[in-house]
């Protein structure tokens, strides 16, 4: 193997997976940073997203170029992979397309999901979701119309009509990129609102808020419906880029990958996801290199990334609870008038 | 259909789900911890048994304290490097069952680690194994034998059910412990020292657990992802028992234990259901069970009541 | 008539926590519940607000059948309560605490949550609202001081005031003086009767400490093992013999 590091191409890896799992850390931490719901299960809507994406886009592109077969068989990938590149439109317009249905799919799943957790204690909401995660996964391999264990291959990529791989890959990278910038914008948005101070009474005291009028319930699902709809997008992300899904890829390890991102980085804040998930990806892609430059180490170092994930969520919880970046006020319009106002009678 | 081998199967695999969640909602109930390591006890006390077994060790008499044991010391040593720093750091119980998740991912992979060097060092799989370490003589009934293993599952229920109860209704300490989950302030109050009360709980918990994960391996198979295989089920039947009563938690291991043989056995042949969606049974068990009666004393819960019109007047 | 409360039971099992209670509190009374411990005060507050669902009886407020009601709804009628151990928001400030209570805001919902202009107005207009609220209370200083770094007292003056913002009408004071010194006790309730005065709630408060509550109330009603034991005029309950017995027995 040539020694050259291809650093270009390690960046764009990078970036392309830091900022999927950004929008998912981003996602997870409305649930647990803002609103206190310890959600066990966002690969599920991970996942959900990205059948979601492959199955539709696979049956467009089948379908406009008059082709019937099944989705998964190697007829489909073949006649998928020759007309990938034809229509420069078609396959911004079907991404366009996916990213608006699963959003709303997704979340309308998770407010679904959440239902009967709404009332009990934080550790149902976890295990209810995991296991619906868990027994999707199940369901999906012997589901047989999108390919059952073997899933869906040859997705053609948004971006297929331009020829040159590294332009192709570095402009997706880009574009992942502003997604995640919008996830943000909304996510500050919310947080920063009336309603992200709600959410947080949620978080501290559910019992007093609900005391205090607000329908707790309501909340909750709908910070859910919110948070698997951007969990959802991330995995429309992650279908392009692989090209190909099927049920293993989303196994709970994900989930927690995303948690270790959430406690690490700072919960109950979004730049706080946002540098949790540079900061794991990254180490997960060295750690990448390094398998391929050392493929006869004594323990496999898949099991030592996870080791050290574990410890990391111990250690953070016990030495830095606030993550590396801590929870900030809330910016809310009304606190600049008080300062103000506050001010001027200490003045008077 | 639903013939003698369902039943007997319905038989063992509940009374291991019964050794395994007794103990979840044990320590649950005085630590208020939802533990995820529990998952790995029943891992831990699979492989300790493979081990000795791998070593010589042919006897379930001589495996069952040596799982307990290590079981138990797992579970203290969470007491002490992590759930204790953070109680006294006042945590709440959402930053605890975190806390419990990250050990509960730190040891899956050590365990996966430990396994692989040793299948490396020791050239035998480690991954899949069957500990038939000798026990009671089986009997024959017409066309079906009963291993030996069932009537040394029996007596080892039986005998850890008994101690359990004994120590539980009968002894100080059992006394403290009841004392500690029904009432953690008045037992404060009373003198109970609640640190003491709390490990041997742990102890107590892990290692019953991990007794539960080396019977697992005996009459079924060790593979590093047994704990993680069973936990769903485990969890199901400590809510049947509401995460509180220790009774329905046993009786609920048979009725989950009979839901997934018997009547998995049933869809299997009529419908043509795979084996394999046999979690099913248990998600749905925990489903029905949280909307129907959600147990909201334990882990919290909303004085809310969703309801439907103007049904609230009916009275 | 504000709240009328009308032979009202609950039971947890085998103990009868309240065993029908009828009882009644004007509009713009300061009314007094007290009892020795266990006697069912807090119960009582617990089903009013729709925290607990009775076994039996009934509950009326401003003409309105509640009970039955989940607590967030009754708030929104303008019943609010407090809590004995102060459940405030422990990582907003002392204004966001008071911010969250008036119902109904646009910025609550979370669609309109995303369209700043929505709700800025709304929000300025009750922050506004909300620091003339905490100048009334002397929390001014501490307006952008998060609630865990506040004293005792304040905590407390918080936690029974924080309900104004709500459009409350009857406010359900679970034990305001608790842990206070006996001034501050004495200024907090001049602050209820002010209230009263001023702005035409209702009180009704379960006090322990009668040589506060005695002063300022019309009426006292008096708990004992889930029942009404008496009724009627401090000067009146304090001489009952029933009372003082009750009150001995648990010493």
């Amino acid at each position: 193997m040539t020694l050259g590091f291809d650093v270009l191409g390690f960046l764009i890896s990078w970036i392309t997976l830091f900022g999927t799992y950004a929008i998912i850390s981003m996602s997870l931490n409305l649930e647990i940073g803002f609103t206190g719901m310890a959600d066990f299960g966002k690969v599920a809507f991970y996942g959900i997203g990205a059948y979601l994406a492959a199955t539709i886009t696979a049956i467009i592109f089948l379908v406009v170029n008059g082709i019937k077969c099944p989705l998964h068989s190697v007829e489909a990938i073949v006649a998928l992979k020759k007309c990938a590149s034809k229509n420069p439109l078609l396959n911004i317009g079907t991404f366009v397309l996916c990213l608006f249905v699963t959003f709303f799919v997704t979340g309308g799943i998770g407010y679904l999901i959440s239902y009967p957790t709404l009332r009990v204690g934080p550790a149902f909401l976890g295990i209810t979701v995991l296991s619906f995660g868990e027994l999707l996964r199940i369901f999906m391999r012997h589901f047989e119309p999108t390919g059952g264990t073997k899933g869906l291959a040859g997705i053609p990529h948004p971006l297929a009509w331009i020829s040159n791989p590294r332009l192709r890959d570095g402009i997706y990278a880009l574009v992942i990129l502003a997604i995640m910038l919008l996830t943000y914008l909304v996510s500050e948005r919310i947080a920063n609102s009336p309603f992200g101070r709600i959410m947080r009474t949620v978080r501290d005291d559910e019992i007093a808020s609900l005391c205090l009028g607000k329908h707790v319930p309501r909340i909750k699902a709908s910070v859910f419906f919110l948070a698997s709809g951007f969990a959802g997008i991330a995995g429309v992300l992650l279908a392009y880029y692989l090209g190909s899904v099927n049920p293993d890829m989303f196994v709970p390890a994900v989930t927690f990958n995303v948690w270790a991102m959430v406690i690490f980085g700072g919960m109950g804040n979004n730049k706080g996801a946002i540098v949790g998930s540079a900061v794991i990806t990254f180490v997960d892609r060295i750690s990448f290199v390094v398998n391929l430059l050392f493929p006869e180490a004594i323990i496999s170092p898949d099991y030592i990334r996870w080791m050290i994930i574990g410890v990391l969520i111990l250690v953070t919880l016990l030495f830095k609870p606030q993550g590396l970046v801590p929870e900030s006020p809330m910016k809310s319009p009304a606190l600049k008038i008080i300062s103000d106002e506050l001010e001027g009678d200490n003045g008077a | 259909m639903v013939g003698p081998t369902e039943l007997l199967n319905t038989v063992w695999i509940g009374i291991i789900y019964m050794i395994i969640a007794i103990p979840l909602t044990l320590s649950y109930r005085v630590t208020r911890i939802i533990n995820f390591v529990h998952i790995n006890f029943i891992t831990i006390g699979a492989y300790v048994g493979v081990i000795l077994f791998l070593q010589g060790v042919n006897s379930l008499l001589l495996l069952l304290p040596a799982s307990f044991l290590f079981g138990a010391a797992i579970a203290v040593l969470n007491h002490f490097i992590a759930f204790s720093p953070l109680e006294k750091r006042g945590a709440n119980p959402v930053i605890l069952m975190i806390a419990s998740l990250g050990l509960w991912i730190f040891y899956k992979y050590m365990i996966y680690a430990i396994l692989d060097l040793g299948q490396k060092v020791f050239r035998t799989n480690l991954f899949s194994v069957i500990p038939r370490a000798t026990s009671l003589p089986s009997v024959s009934l017409g066309n079906y034998v009963l291993s030996g293993h069932f009537f040394a599952a029996l007596l080892v229920a039986g005998v850890i059910i008994t101690i359990l109860y004994i120590l539980l209704s009968k002894t100080a300490i059992g006394r403290a412990i009841r004392a500690v989950a029904d009432n953690p302030i008045l037992a404060e109050i009373s003198g109970i020292p609640r640190e003491r009360v709390v490990s041997i709980t742990w102890a107590l918990c892990g290692g019953m657990a991990a007794i539960g994960g080396l019977l697992w391996a005996v009459f079924a198979i060790a593979t590093p992802e047994v704990g993680d295989a069973l936990i769903l089920q485990i969890f199901a039947v400590s809510v049947i028992g509401g995460l509180e009563s220790l009774l329905w938690t046993g009786i609920g291991a048979f009725i989950i234990s009979g839901a997934e043989n018997i009547l998995m056995s049933i869809l299997n042949a009529t419908l043509g259901v795979p084996v394999s969606f046999r979690p099913f049974i248990s998600f749905s068990a925990l489903l029905l069970i949280i909307l129907a009666k959600p147990p909201l004393g334990a882990g919290g819960g909303l004085p809310y009541r969703f309801k439907v019109g103007l049904e609230r007047f009916k009275r | 008539m504000v709240l009328e409360v009308v032979d009202l039971a609950k039971y947890f099992g085998g103990i009868k926590a309240l065993d029908g209670v009828s009882l009644e509190v004007k509009r713009g009374s300061i009314v007094g519940l007290i009892g020795p411990n266990g006697s069912g005060k807090t119960t009582l507050f617990n089903v009013v607000t729709g925290f607990y669902e009775s076994t039996r009886g009934e509950v009326w407020f401003n003409g309105e059948r509640i009970d039955g009601l989940n607590p967030n709804e009754i708030y929104l009628k303008g019943l609010v309560r407090t809590f004995q151990i102060p459940r405030l928001f422990h990582s907003l400030s002392v204004l966001e605490n008071v911010l969250v209570t008036p119902p109904n805001q646009i910025g609550e919902r979370p669609l309109n949550a995303l369209f700043k202009k929505k709700w800025t107005d709304q929000e300025v207009n009750l922050a506004k609202q909300a620091v003339n609220i905490l100048k009334m209370l002397g929390l001014a200083p501490y307006a952008n001081v998060k609630v865990s770094d506040l004293s005792a007292a304040h905590i407390k003056l918080l936690e029974t005031a924080r309900g104004l913002m709500g459009g409350a009408k009857l406010l359900l004071l679970d034990e305001p003086t608790a842990g206070v010194a006996y001034t501050t006790a004495k200024e907090l309730f001049d602050f209820i009767v002010e209230l009263r005065d001023e702005k035409g709630l209702t009180f009704f408060i379960i006090e322990h400490r009668l040589e506060v509550l005695m002063d300022y109330v019309e009426y006292v009603y008096v708990l004992h093992n889930g029942k009404l034991l008496s009724e009627g005029r401090p000067e009146e309950v304090v001489e009952d013999r029933k009372v003082i017995e009750a009150y001995i027995g648990e010493g």
